[in-house]
């Protein structure tokens, strides 16, 4: 598909001329590999096996879902939806994303890029369908609480900080949730619990395994506006 | 924590640092008591889904060999997680921490290898990772002497340039029959593998003919 695709550009006639140079700068010169195909399967139709069912959204998710529709300027004349379609999960690359309840593995996930990264746990994944100019959209979300961050004390216990690229300690209890875009998770975390007898709390280190790109999800990958603060889970 | 009960076998070879004379004098690199830790942390571990689990006992004769996929999970998971723990904390000038940043240097090459989109920058950081790692390898470890993959793996960031990302490319479909084969009793008799290869082949032929899809290297 992408090489027809290519093909199609590449053939453009001369009034299009400017539109073949971008996509020939976008995709070909220094960034090879599968970016083209990974960008063209975020927020596609899912596969009916993944879509189980359309249903009222939680009230503790549909505000978090008016956060984040209020950092998205292409939809701040629609309403917040009550309503989505239930993933069971998300199938990218050599990597499934899926909700806590069916896969405790595959729901621990990394938001960020190699740089700035937190650990988060997902727990409900839904697609929400919007008319923002008359045109249907559907964006693929996820509902995730943050795991937190090792404090002041609890950092120099951390052998893992001091190398780069290698994972981070983080308390195992959440410390807020939000909505994010399923495009922000970057990939999955290798989690392993109570590494150092030093810290005291529920502690696991986390292991980052990204496979796209060092820069993953870079754009956009800020942390999202924390709320409600939760309790521990240990 | 159970012990191990059994002589641990992974030794310099395995992690792919020869012996140049053969010698057994210098202590080894992965000790018993270190895989003992080893086999702790991965037993607690969480792996995602599209991860190939390693066999428990890894380094064990019970465990077996592993593929080349284990190999990796090994090396660039279990082994960052438990040697950091135990060798980072030991003095900054001491060989313990200098044999951990020379590790890292090969998992962070490594990684970067199995990344689907590479940039220029992408290039230089493999190149330079790999490199690293060779120096440190012969400071470290004098005795051993290079072997023809060290010297391939200075040709990859150029081969990278020129063909994208490793999985385009990559050979793994053909690793894991090595593993397969290396699995199937041949009462050591020789070219059993190669008729075994022939064979496959031929199935493979034989179903494309008829219009059909054979996925052998599934």
């Amino acid at each position: 598909m992408r090489q027809n695709l290519h093909a199609l550009i590449m053939n453009l006639p001369e009034n299009l001329q400017t539109m073949a140079d971008s996509f020939r700068l976008t995709f070909r010169p220094v960034r090879k590999g599968t970016l083209a195909s990974d960008a063209m399967a975020a927020d596609e139709m899912p596969n009916t096996d993944e879509v189980t069912f359309k249903t009222s959204l939680e009230a503790q998710t549909v505000e978090l879902l008016g956060i984040w529709k209020s950092q998205q300027p292409e939809l701040s004349k629609i309403d917040v939806p009550q309503q989505g379609f239930i993933r069971r999960k998300v199938t990218r690359p050599g990597t499934d994303i899926m909700p806590e309840k069916l896969s405790f593995s595959d729901s621990l996930v990394v938001l960020g890029d190699a740089e700035d990264w937190c650990a988060a746990q997902i727990e409900s994944i839904f697609d929400i369908v919007v008319y923002p100019h008359g045109e249907k959209r559907v964006y693929t979300l996820c509902k995730l609480k943050y795991f937190t961050e090792l404090s002041g004390k609890d950092i120099s216990e951390d052998l893992y900080r001091r190398h780069t690229n290698i994972g981070r300690v983080f308390y195992m209890r959440s410390s807020s949730k939000a909505v994010v875009s399923v495009k922000q998770v970057s990939s999955h975390f290798c989690m392993t619990p109570d590494v150092f007898s030093n810290i005291s709390a529920p502690h696991m280190h986390a292991l980052p395994l990204v496979s796209t790109s060092r820069s993953a999800s870079r754009i956009n990958a800020k942390r999202q506006i924390a709320v409600n603060e939760t309790t521990p889970r240990n | 924590m159970e012990g191990p009960t059994t002589e641990a076998t992974l030794n310099r070879d395995d992690l792919g640092v020869s012996s140049a004379s053969g010698s057994t004098e210098d202590p080894p690199v992965l000790c018993k008591d270190t895989l003992a830790q080893v086999w702790s942390d991965m037993k607690r571990t969480v792996l995602p889904s599209t991860i190939s689990p390693v066999p428990r006992e890894v380094g064990s004769p019970r465990a077996g060999k592993l593929t080349a996929d284990q190999w990796r999970t090994f090396c660039t998971i279990h082994l960052v997680v438990t040697l950091t723990r135990l060798w980072g904390s030991a003095p900054p000038e001491g060989r313990q921490v200098k044999m951990l940043d020379n590790f890292l240097h090969l998992v962070t090459f490594t990684n970067l290898l199995h990344m689907r989109i590479l940039n220029s920058n992408d290039l230089a950081l493999i190149e330079q990772e790999n490199l690293a790692y060779l120096t440190g390898l012969r400071e470290l470890y004098p005795r051993f002497n290079l072997v023809p993959k060290h010297h391939m793996s200075l040709h990859l960031p150029a081969m990278l340039k020129d063909f994208g990302p490793v999985h385009s490319w990559r050979t793994f479909a053909f690793e894991r029959l090595n593993q397969i084969y290396q699995n199937i009793a041949t009462n050591n008799l020789s070219g059993v593998e190669v008729l075994l290869f022939f064979l496959v082949c031929l199935n493979l032929t034989q179903a494309n003919s008829n219009g059909q899809f054979c996925n052998v290297f599934a």
